[in-house]
């Protein structure tokens, strides 16, 4: 509740003309908006409502209707009915949010739409730079990109080989994508697996090959939507062990950062990461470690200790070079 | 206190928004309900008032009734600089914005994206970003250190931080840019003591950003391009990579190169590669089933990595 008088301030003066062109707004929907409480914004209101004009007569004043919180409406605005200009981090919210649009847009009208949009907003930000970018990135770009894209909007389902993995197995799919995530670097798919009759998150790098095929072969839309993707399909949905410790070294701090979706808390302790990982596939969890440089010990748990020892063993055996 | 503040900022942008000439210092004082006591105070008060509401991005005009006449200099805001004008927008134009605003799960730049489109009006054109074929990007929470950062650019002022790279260090840094690269954000600017231009890690900055009060410590180069410094972090020499891999194994590698037969267990698979970091995991992942042959370099690398782990 210890906000600054800046944040009243900011927030009071963009209430106004939101009101104005959303007469009838609730509390609740107001609190939403602004993403803060609702007596805040009450207060909010009561506070505009004694501002206005100097003279400061009725006439003067902003006249704002609150007494009802399931309708607000504003009546006379003063001076205040105009939206204020974009903020530094609004414009960039917006103007990077169209950068990354244009970098999967693939009709060369919609990137120049685009373009011309995220231009309009640097210029009302009166910046010549933004000192913001997105760097190109090629993963974000999966060959399969437009063609989910077309899936989603038409509602139709995919086609797909994929290979999974942690079992190195390719299977053939048929999908209805949802959504297209990007996190950490990697582009996932989150779509309805007919055979599976569930939610299933891939990773769009993995997918092999893809045609679009029939239309609408599964579950609702509404229920498609309500799942919370976490990017981590690989590392969780099978077989779970409980949470483990693994200590590794600081240079394999990059899978730390990658996998935050699993990591239940992390300490760092000299050259040292002590880190929790919440219940994962075993198979998975092992494969990881396995790829990551320096040390690794996974601590009070010597059974999966022992099947990792097994594993590098294994795999130097492929190089002739045994265990020791 | 916070709430009279408040109050009183906000009879200021309104006095000053809605008067046409400048209203010069006394009169704001005389009439701009919250402006009290001494005049010393009503300066002092004023003075950070100005600074609070340019702060919000409030530009004040400053100016004087007649330019011929040395008059006492007066304050306006006008409608042109406070309001937000994105000219004409179509329903197409609302779409997008109204996408790209929804693109984030990012408590900061979520945030200011709402705030945005409930400016714009193009908030409830599109609930639902799925209705759009849309993607969605989401990022750790590194955009907290956004404001402090982008404040220090605006100012060119210099800043420092704890770095918790391999070594933990203090850094301090004149900062360039930010940019979002491979689904993490990264400051490039001039590290001093290193005098030369680095890329940090936003992730690996731990605490908060300290920024030095010093304003116009520094300029950026114009032009200044952050992509040669993000991509010279990746290798460019290429080399041709040969992999061993168990028959009907190791799909993803199998479909990044030629593929031929050695024997009843094993093809060989080859092709060109610079980064041997990563190519030495996806090798790994597949423990047996893949073996590195050439280079060398990647060989030894991947049996570096797996002894590290026996000691």
């Amino acid at each position: 509740m210890n906000e600054s008088a800046l944040s009243r301030v900011s927030r009071s003066l963009d209430l106004i003309p939101y009101l104005m062109l959303h007469p009838g707004s609730s509390i609740d929907e107001l609190a939403k908006v602004f993403n803060t409480s609702t007596v805040l914004i009450s207060q909010d209101l009561s506070l505009l409502h004694m501002c206005g004009l100097p003279g400061y007569s009725h006439l003067e004043l902003i006249d704002i209707n609150y007494e009802d919180p399931n309708f607000i409406e504003v009546s006379e605005p003063q001076v205040l009915d105009l939206p204020r200009k974009l903020s530094r981090q609004e414009g960039i919210s917006l103007a990077l949010g169209l950068d990354l649009l244009q970098a999967v847009a693939t009709d060369p009208t919609a990137c120049a739409k685009i373009n011309s949009l995220k231009e309009r907003i640097s210029q009302s930000l009166g910046e010549s730079e933004l000192h913001v970018s997105i760097a190109a990135e090629d993963t974000l770009i999966s060959q399969f990109s437009e063609l989910i894209m077309e899936a989603i909007t038409s509602q139709r389902s995919i086609l797909m080989k994929y290979v999974a993995m942690s079992s190195d197995v390719v299977t053939e799919r048929e999908v209805l994508p949802t959504q297209i995530e990007y996190l950490r670097g990697y582009g996932y798919l989150h779509a309805w697996d007919h055979a599976k009759a569930q939610m299933r998150t891939f990773r769009m790098d993995h997918i092999l090959d893809a045609q679009l095929g029939s239309a609408h072969i599964g579950s609702p839309r509404e229920t498609l939507t309500q799942s919370q993707p976490t990017g981590e399909e690989e590392a969780t949905g099978f077989e779970t062990s409980a949470l483990q410790t693994i200590v590794l070294e600081v240079q394999a701090m990059r899978f730390v950062e990658e996998h935050q979706g699993i990591i239940d808390s992390q300490e760092r302790l000299g050259d040292e990461l002590w880190v929790r990982i919440r219940p994962v596939n075993e198979e998975w969890l092992l494969r990881a470690l396995l790829t990551l440089p320096g040390k690794v010990l996974i601590q009070e748990n010597p059974r999966l200790q022992a099947l990792f020892s097994e594993m590098i063993s294994q795999a130097l055996f492929g190089y002739d070079v045994g265990s020791q | 206190m916070s709430e009279r503040k408040a109050e009183r900022l906000i009879n200021l942008t309104i006095a000053l928004l809605g008067s046409k000439r400048y209203l010069a210092k006394s009169e704001i004082f005389r009439d701009v309900a919250g402006y009290e006591g001494s005049s010393e105070t009503m300066e002092r008060m004023f003075e950070r008032d100005k600074d609070e509401l340019r702060n919000l991005g409030i530009d004040i005009e400053v100016g004087t009734h007649d330019a011929f006449f040395e008059d006492e200099v007066g304050y306006r805001i006008t409608r042109d600089s406070y309001g937000l004008n994105l000219g004409e927008l179509s329903a197409e134009d609302l779409a997008y914005i109204s996408l790209a605003g929804k693109l984030w799960r990012d408590e900061t730049l979520t945030y200011a994206g709402t705030r945005a489109l409930a400016k714009i009006d193009g908030s409830e054109l599109f609930n639902d970003p799925g209705e759009l074929g849309a993607t969605i990007l989401i990022d750790d929470t590194s955009s907290q250190h956004f404001e402090p950062i982008l404040g220090a650019i605006d100012t060119r002022s210099r800043i420092s931080f704890t770095y918790e790279s391999t070594k933990i260090s203090q850094r301090h840094v004149e900062p360039y840019e930010l940019t979002l690269w491979h689904g993490f954000w990264y400051l490039i600017g001039n590290d001093i003591e290193k005098g030369e231009i680095r890329v940090f890690k936003l992730k690996r900055i731990s605490g908060s950003i300290e920024v030095v009060k010093k304003k116009s410590a520094y300029e950026i180069p114009a032009g200044f391009d952050s992509r040669p410094h993000l991509t010279a972090m990746i290798p460019t020499q290429t080399y041709l990579c040969a992999l061993k891999i168990r028959k009907s194994r190791a799909h993803a590698l199998r479909a990044r190169g030629s593929v031929t037969p050695l024997d009843e267990t094993w093809d060989l698979i080859e092709f060109h590669d610079a980064d041997l970091y990563t190519l030495a995991s996806q090798v790994l992942w597949h423990v047996d089933d893949v073996i590195a042959v050439e280079p060398q370099e990647l060989r030894e690398l991947a049996i570096r990595r797996l002894k590290e782990k026996l000691s």
